[in-house]
């Protein structure tokens, strides 16, 4: 894919991941610059959690989602509660990963390689601002506390 | 010196932002509109003004409480001044 449409979208889609947006949501960007997208949710209610989009060839590929710790190293252990973070290992990374639609992971593990990106592409809620909420509103019920 | 009309209106009002990863509502600062009127008609205006295409699977929270849209302001106990985090419900594939 063109690096410079795929930074584009990538501009496009982050350039209201600012202001009273973070302040509401309690996130800190870390990175957001093509064509990493690294976000840290925090609450007073539970551990905080990193996640890094990697969007090298977005948006022909979906975004390739890493769950972290703050520090950012891999979170081998992610909080449970919910089946948007799956906590077995990926068919492919061997990791933990983000088993919703808009995730790289998602549509290239063996259980739904026949569910398309192209399927999701090109709606809000499986845009960049729209999976990283997704991933903060899944994260909000998680059951792991500090 | 206010009057009492003056106050009643001001006990009847609530400032009210949305936020969502397609911009904010109002830009900047915030709306004045009564308690007594349902949350979901900002949010179709916020829809409208950041040209989102779809909410039907979106959650609106005020400091992390899940509010109902087709309530009242003080029937989801809100008041004063409020930031709604408007955005996408959690999907989840379920390997």
């Amino acid at each position: 894919m063109n690096s410079i449409l795929s930074k584009e979208i990538f501009e496009n889609q982050t350039k209201h991941i600012k202001g009273r947006l973070l302040e509401a949501r309690q996130w800190r960007v870390n990175e957001m610059s093509h064509p990493i997208l690294d976000v840290t949710f925090l609450s007073s209610t539970r551990r905080p959690l990193r996640i890094k989009m990697k969007c090298d060839r977005y948006d022909e590929l979906p975004a390739s989602i890493e769950i972290l710790s703050e520090d950012g190293s891999f979170l081998m252990k992610p909080p449970t509660g919910t089946n948007v973070i799956n906590v077995g290992a990926h068919s492919v990374t061997g990791r933990p990963f983000i088993c919703s639609p808009g995730s790289f992971e998602y549509h290239t593990h063996s259980g739904h390689t026949n569910d398309l990106w192209e399927n999701y592409k090109n709606k809000s809620d499986y845009d960049l601002g729209g999976m990283l909420t997704q991933i903060h509103n899944a994260w909000s019920k998680t059951t792991d506390v500090p | 010196m206010s009057t009492n009309t003056e106050k009643e209106k001001k006990e009847n009002d609530i400032e009210v932002a949305v936020v969502t990863t397609s911009g904010s509502f109002p830009e900047e600062g915030f709306e004045k509109v009564s308690i007594h009127q349902k949350v979901m008609v900002i949010l179709k205006k916020a829809q409208e003004k950041l040209k989102i295409v779809s909410t039907d699977k979106w959650v609106a929270k005020v400091g992390g409480r899940i509010i109902n849209p087709d309530s009242s302001y003080v029937e989801n106990n809100l008041s004063g001044t409020i930031t709604i985090d408007y955005g996408p419900s959690e999907g989840g594939g379920g390997v």
